[in-house]
């Protein structure tokens, strides 16, 4: 039997220690678990896209998700946890939430977010949101 | 010489950084994008010819934008333009959306792409800030001496600022419509008593302008459902270890 969990990432530390952390459980844990690396990036606006092509947009996005993932992924390999990666664009909070959703997860681990406190307080964080919008729970490391 | 002690005029020096970091920074992401094929001696010459193409145009535009908004009812075409302007920034990008200019693996391609951006994007830069100096050609010029800077090194900073604050992006198209509402009000072709029968008359124009924006901006992208998420396939299949049918 195994679970599947989702940890979106996006290169931060607070994103970094909750791989840690599910590195921690993968290893306690009694039954097999499924581990989802997600990157979701916000679109670029339609001001820049127009005058690229499609392409290119997407390669750029690649790459910047590449980046966001590639701590992630190097800890999980090299605590010889499998797991699968996907790059995501669309509207940041939602897009994790209907993944966890389209991919049967059954918990969604990530990081407190580093926006910085005042930015946090008026903004509230994509961790904030998440949590607002899931009906599955949610794991969040400080 | 501008009242440095009048709010309204830091205000608009505020207003005119904003547009410069918003406008400035979109054209330099596009000389990026567009140039992130070629290869490296390649990539600096088209950057470097990007970027002065960028400052060259904005230089010589403004000159003529502030001879153009003298004449009578123009201000009233860039204020609706300047709701465009504002609403494009709002949309986030969607399959079809994309222009035909493709910036392909040549130098000649990437060329074309930028000479469009910036002939484009110049004059949306523009518009914006001669609408937010309110004919002031100080403001005017400290505009462009602005936009420098974040033309050669804005594009790392409003991708960043897209990133993580996606939010930044609609009140920019908010303020652009703000500036064009109160461009409309102004025109010299509207007898100046329209602006004095309601009280605060172009507080309330540019009210009204900032939530058209906003509205439009939300409704095209409902529309065109660019608000959905997309996958993006990675270059070489790295999962690894059990799957268990992870349908994609």
């Amino acid at each position: 039997m195994t679970t599947r969990w989702l940890l979106p990432v996006d290169g931060s530390l607070p994103a970094l220690r909750a791989v840690d952390h599910v590195i921690g459980e993968a290893r306690s844990s009694p039954i097999g678990l499924d581990i989802l690396l997600l990157n979701v990036q916000h679109p670029l606006p339609s001001d820049i896209s127009r005058f690229v092509s499609p392409a290119v947009v997407h390669d750029y996005h690649r790459e910047t998700g590449d980046t966001a993932l590639a701590a992630a992924r190097a800890r999980l390999e090299a605590a010889g946890i499998g797991h699968a990666v996907h790059v995501l664009t669309g509207e940041v909070a939602p897009t994790i939430v209907d993944f966890a959703h389209e991919h049967d997860c059954g918990l969604i681990v990530m990081g407190a977010r580093g926006l910085g406190t005042v930015a946090g307080l008026l903004l509230g964080s994509v961790t904030q949101r998440v949590i607002h919008l899931t009906d599955l729970p949610v794991v969040v490391v400080k | 010489m501008p009242d440095l002690s009048s709010p309204t005029f830091w205000v608009s020096v505020l207003q005119i950084i904003a547009i410069d970091i918003l406008l400035g920074g979109d054209n330099a992401v596009v000389i990026a994008l567009a140039c992130r094929r070629l290869p490296e001696a390649q990539r600096n010459k088209g950057i470097f010819w990007g970027v002065f193409g960028a400052i060259g145009l904005r230089v010589v535009l403004i000159y003529f934008a502030l001879q153009l908004l003298a004449i009578h009812y123009l201000k009233i075409v860039g204020g609706l333009l300047l709701f465009w302007i504002g609403t494009k920034l709002i949309v986030p990008e969607h399959e079809d959306a994309h222009g035909n200019v493709h910036g392909s693996g040549t130098l000649l391609g990437a060329i074309k792409t930028i000479i469009v951006a910036d002939a484009v994007m110049s004059v949306d830069n523009v518009i914006a800030v001669a609408g937010a100096a309110h004919g002031s050609i100080i403001l005017v010029i400290f505009g462009i001496v602005v936009s420098i800077p974040i033309v050669v090194w804005g594009s790392k900073l409003v991708l960043t600022l897209m990133d993580r604050f996606p939010i930044v992006i609609t009140a920019g198209g908010g303020l652009l419509g703000w500036i064009g509402g109160g461009m409309l009000l102004s025109d010299p072709g509207l007898p100046a008593q329209w602006r004095e029968i309601v009280p605060y008359g172009t507080y309330i124009a540019s009210g009204l302008g900032a939530l058209l924006v906003l509205a439009m901006g939300n409704w095209l992208a409902r529309r065109q459902n660019a608000t959905r998420s997309a996958e993006i396939e990675l270059a070489t299949g790295k999962s690894q270890g059990p799957q268990s049918g992870d349908a994609q």
